[in-house]
């Protein structure tokens, strides 16, 4: 199962995952993981998000697509 | 038919150094290209070092100094999603790049479950002077691994955690994992050479000194000595002009 992105705050008074308390950061946490985190409010959850690339910022090697 | 692969190697800043291992990666491509592998790479960066994978022909994305494993992430789907690549690469090697890779090691691709790991490696110290060759004595190996497509695609070609500045072949091994999308781990050895990593002072997340205290030896050289004859002399010349060493005469 495809676990997704989120971007999650630090809100209890303690670090999680190097990140400091009032802190969000991205990533793809075990969700048992994050559920009990949330529970034990040392974290929130903001938003879930898809990170992907923006096509105009590649540049496929030369000659690749010939 | 020949499969392709690609490999995806973060950049930022150490620039002469950088250029070294790209050319060192061209020839790499180009070997696997006259073994019926087509190669190429992608550099993920937004300084002068794309100026370099340009000239030498290999693909960009173009990224900050972001988080280490999002930029990975970004070299992975341009590599192998097809919404972005209308040729997908068949295989993706995450590469750093300051590392020299033997082109030996990926002309026999893996089957479409199988991921393989290289467990042993040598690493130059930051001043240029000392080579260790060391066994990393973990499933997954050292952080260049060779990934089927297929496995990409279960975590939709972004393995890793966004947000990790560190242990990002880790994230990518350990999620791939948690999805169920690797079958099988193969562990390949060539020779104790068949990976160099060139340290450099002051910008290593991994100094030299924590790999001697962390694992075990298996031997330790003058680097320009015992890679004469075993990576190109114009590679070699090059690394020996950037650390201030001379290169053994052919």
């Amino acid at each position: 199962m495809t676990h997704p992105h989120g971007i999650y705050q630090v809100v209890g008074r303690r670090e999680y995952r190097g990140h400091k308390p009032g802190e969000t950061f991205v990533a793809r946490l075990d969700m048992n993981a994050a559920a009990r985190a949330i529970k034990r409010g040392d974290i929130a959850l903001l938003e879930h998000v898809n990170h992907s690339l923006d096509s105009g910022r590649l540049v496929l090697p030369k000659g690749w697509l010939e | 038919m020949r499969k392709s692969l690609f490999f995806v190697v973060p950049a930022f800043e150490r620039f002469a150094l950088t250029a070294i291992c790209l050319r060192q990666l061209r020839r790499t491509c180009d070997e696997l290209e006259r073994n019926g592998v087509d190669a190429s790479a992608v550099i993920v960066a937004d300084d002068d070092n794309l100026d370099t994978a340009h000239e030498l022909g290999f693909g960009t994305y173009e990224r900050g100094n972001a988080a280490t494993s999002m930029r990975f992430n970004d070299g992975i789907q341009a590599a192998c999603d097809p919404r972005f690549n209308p040729r997908p690469a068949d295989y993706v090697v995450p590469c750093g790049s300051d590392d020299w890779v033997d082109w030996r090691l990926f002309v026999d691709l893996p089957d479409a479950g199988t991921m393989v790991g290289f467990q042993r490696m040598a690493f130059v110290r930051e001043d240029g002077v000392e080579l260790t060759v060391r066994h990393l004595n973990n499933e997954g190996g050292c952080g260049i691994r060779i990934y089927p497509r297929q496995i990409m695609s279960a975590l939709a070609y972004r393995p890793a955690d966004e947000d990790r500045k560190r242990a990002c072949d880790t994230s990518i091994l350990v999620n791939l994992k948690l999805a169920g999308a690797i079958g099988r781990v193969e562990h390949r050895d060539i020779d104790p050479l068949q990976i160099v990593d060139w340290k450099s002072p002051g910008v290593q997340l991994n100094p030299y000194a924590t790999i001697t205290a962390r694992h075990r030896a298996e031997l330790t050289r003058d680097p320009f000595d015992i890679l004469h004859g075993r990576y190109p002399d114009d590679a070699l010349d090059d690394m020996a002009a950037l650390y201030g060493r001379v290169a053994v005469a052919a």
